[in-house]
């Protein structure tokens, strides 16, 4: 059996894409199954658990901040691997998530410090990921999440 | 099985909290409200057992964020013990093993209140 070729840059070799409803109840079965995907792509249990953790920390933003609570509304979430590289992208059409005041909060001291819970969410997914960059559009908002496997050394 | 059962027994003077399952944005509801009833009755000695906590996404690290200064302000602490790899790979990323006492038994949890009040 012949080896599968390196994937090219830039073309997408696999992509899972899931709707769901807003409802935090399924969150556990999209960490389930980021995991699932992480792993498959030769990211070690600790790393596969981690990125799963910041998308379960993403999807909880829309749910909270995009969506106020509401249920039902839809959510789009895009795994895409690609060679090294794995993408998470999470779509909606809620109240776009304001991060600005996310910045400079980079460890967990200054939410100590500031007495503050909100925004660890997003403390989780710069932490966990390589790269997190936010678009917001007229009609859909989109998290995106990159995290790169690396060679053992 | 349900996504989190919570048990909370007393040891001495030190009350323990042992989530069973995880702890999200899904189930954290009821974590706090665990941590709130400890306080209102005063019980401000808590020790939380991981062993069988799968994991803990940021509203459970929320809930103890959240109640640490009213605990510490009467001479309490909140410490942890027991965790598996992937609950203190995440305490430890985020730096919650700088800011809370972390064990590996219970007993040295629990123990480690008496030689504070000692």
């Amino acid at each position: 059996m012949k080896n599968k070729p390196m994937a090219q840059p830039g073309r997408v070799e696999e992509t899972v894409e899931i709707h769901l409803p807003s409802m935090t109840k399924h969150l556990h079965a999209i960490r389930m199954l980021c995991c699932t995907l992480a792993e498959s792509m030769g990211f070690l249990r600790k790393d596969s658990e981690t990125a799963a953790l910041a998308v379960e920390e993403a999807i909880t933003n829309v749910i909270e901040h995009a969506y106020h609570g509401e249920e039902g509304r839809k959510m789009r979430v895009i795994f895409e691997m690609e060679g090294n590289k794995f993408t998470v992208r999470i779509l909606h059409d809620g109240d776009q998530i304001d991060t600005s005041q996310y910045v400079l909060l980079d460890d967990l001291s200054h939410f100590y410090r500031q007495k503050k819970r909100g925004g660890l969410g997003i403390l989780i997914m710069k932490k966990c990921m390589d790269e997190v960059t936010y678009k917001n559009g007229p009609d859909q908002s989109e998290c995106c999440m990159i995290k790169y496997l690396k060679k053992p050394s | 099985m349900p996504d989190l059962r919570i048990d909370v027994r007393s040891q001495g003077t030190v009350a323990v909290v042992e989530p069973i399952g995880f702890i999200n944005a899904h189930t954290a509801k009821d974590f706090e409200t665990v941590l709130q009833n400890l306080i209102n009755q005063n019980q401000h000695n808590i020790v939380i057992n991981c062993r069988d906590l799968a994991y803990i996404a940021s509203a459970g690290l929320g809930a103890i964020m959240g109640f640490i200064d009213v605990i510490r302000e009467n001479n309490g602490d909140i410490r942890i013990c027991s965790m598996n790899e992937t609950v203190f790979n995440i305490l430890e990323v985020l730096g919650f093993t700088h800011l809370y006492s972390i064990f590996d038994t219970e007993d040295k949890a629990v123990r480690s209140f008496e030689e504070t009040a000692q």
